[in-house]
């Protein structure tokens, strides 16, 4: 029998009993054989660890969101109210700011309702990992939400060594320390150059275009995102719809 | 070689339950779905957890572990249907990370813990791969020089290694012409992987 195919079928889980004898027997006798299998083994562990760190990674940024949102609901009693207090001004102030400028602050608020900080999802810190490399530093400095560092740290990585995300995340970390301008040269780049991240660059070009009361930017954005991509695609069909 | 060490879980049979999150949603792995199923189960796991006085930092590692773990027996097909509940899998994990946590902390388990699930009937639902950590020098190179691939290379093989298709089952899910073509597709990615780390 091939042994293609039956190194094919091991990891199919589809080798017989027949087919599963002679694998052993091929990988105590045959060293090219063991090779092969040990090469592909490997491979599937280091893919299998991958998927996992990444997942992993996803994780942790929910739950740094979650941990984010739960305090607000709940303030200390003696605080309490303060807070009213305070959100009694606010409203107020909201309120005249808003006979002041009633279509400028509909922009604000959708901005605010909509913008969120994008997570880490590409790159695994691992605690205790000695690999201090120029990524890991500036996703350190970006999930601790550092990004004056990280914007340091991503420019100083060789263009070589760039993977297509890290101009989504320069573009993030710009965007988060306000730097509009070059948030938005980053994230055009994105669209132009890698082949992920693309909606979310519109999605995140969109919300600068909020930001800057700049209705047709935003539409055009928004309309981009929901032609070709799936991301907040929901959020963006409403917030397409609010400004109209 | 690691060790894979294969868990036999024992778990209960929740009655039939209608789940609104189906196993395919999950292996799209939106986003979305896979936030919901972490918010929806967490505060239920994590109270779960305390009764093992481990710290809540250790808990909520755990849970994510679990959750991981849950999620890649999904994706390489040993979970083919749901027959409980999703946080009866990750109670059943987590079961198990948590005692190999004590270990690790030299805590003594008390025998009160005992190891059958919440519920009174258990049966054995599954049995699930539930992998140790860390990567040998060798899978560390195949891991960096896997990321270097193209993303049809990485899809291939991920479908491969990863979710334990068949060369038929890759030809229909990613729409090659044939399985020639897949064969051929994969042997030229596998030629690539090893040129550039003999390179390295």
């Amino acid at each position: 029998m091939d042994k293609e195919v039956l190194l094919t079928n091991y990891f199919s889980n589809r080798l017989t009993q027949d087919e599963e004898q002679l694998f052993n027997e091929l990988l105590e006798s045959d060293v090219d054989f063991k090779a092969k299998f040990d090469f592909e083994q490997d491979l599937k562990r280091a893919i299998k660890n991958k998927e996992n760190q990444d997942l992993k990674s996803r994780l942790v940024s929910f739950e740094k969101e979650i941990v984010k949102e739960i305090p607000k609901s709940t303030p200390k009693k003696s605080y309490r109210y303060l807070a009213i207090a305070a959100s009694v001004l606010i409203l107020m102030g909201l309120a005249w700011m808003g006979y002041q400028d009633g279509s400028s602050s509909k922009y604000e608020d959708l901005y605010a309702a909509n913008f969120r900080e994008y997570p880490n999802t590409v790159f695994t810190i691992t605690r205790g990992d000695t690999n201090g490399s120029l990524e890991r530093e500036a996703f350190v400095a970006y999930e601790s939400g550092n990004y004056f560092l990280a914007i340091e740290k991503f420019n100083q990585m060789p263009s070589e060594e760039r993977q297509p995300y890290v101009d989504f995340y320069l573009a993030q970390s710009y965007l988060n320390s306000g730097t509009n301008e070059k948030a938005r040269e980053y994230f055009e780049k994105t669209i132009t150059k890698a082949d992920t991240f693309i909606g979310e660059s519109h999605w995140y070009l969109a919300m600068i275009a909020l930001k800057e009361k700049d209705k047709e930017g935003a539409e055009h954005e928004l309309k981009k995102l929901t032609e070709g991509y799936d991301f907040n695609k929901e959020k963006a069909l409403v917030i397409l719809k609010e400004l109209n | 070689m690691n060790r894979v060490n294969l868990f036999n879980l024992q778990t209960i049979k929740v009655k039939e339950k209608q789940l609104d999150i189906t196993l395919e949603e999950l292996k799209q792995g939106s986003d979305q779905i896979l936030r919901r199923v972490y918010e929806e189960n967490r505060d239920k796991f994590l109270n779960w957890a305390r009764r093992y006085h481990l710290s809540e930092e250790e808990n909520i590692d755990i849970y994510q572990d679990a959750y991981v773990i849950f999620y890649n027996n999904i994706m390489n097909g040993k979970v083919e249907s749901f027959t409980s509940s999703i946080s009866t899998y990750l109670f059943g994990i987590g079961k198990y990370l948590i005692f190999d946590q004590m270990k690790k902390n030299k805590k003594k388990i008390s025998s009160e813990f005992d190891l059958a699930l919440v519920g009174e009937e258990d049966e054995l639902v599954s049995t699930l791969e539930i992998e140790e950590d860390g990567l040998t020098p060798e899978q560390e190179l195949l891991q960096k020089y896997f990321g270097t691939l193209g993303k049809q290379c990485q899809e291939l093989l991920k479908l491969f290694y990863y979710r334990g298709f068949t060369i038929n089952e890759i030809m229909e899910y990613a729409e090659y012409n044939s399985e020639n073509v897949v064969k051929a597709a994969k042997s030229r990615c596998m030629k690539t992987l090893r040129e550039r780390i003999a390179a390295n």
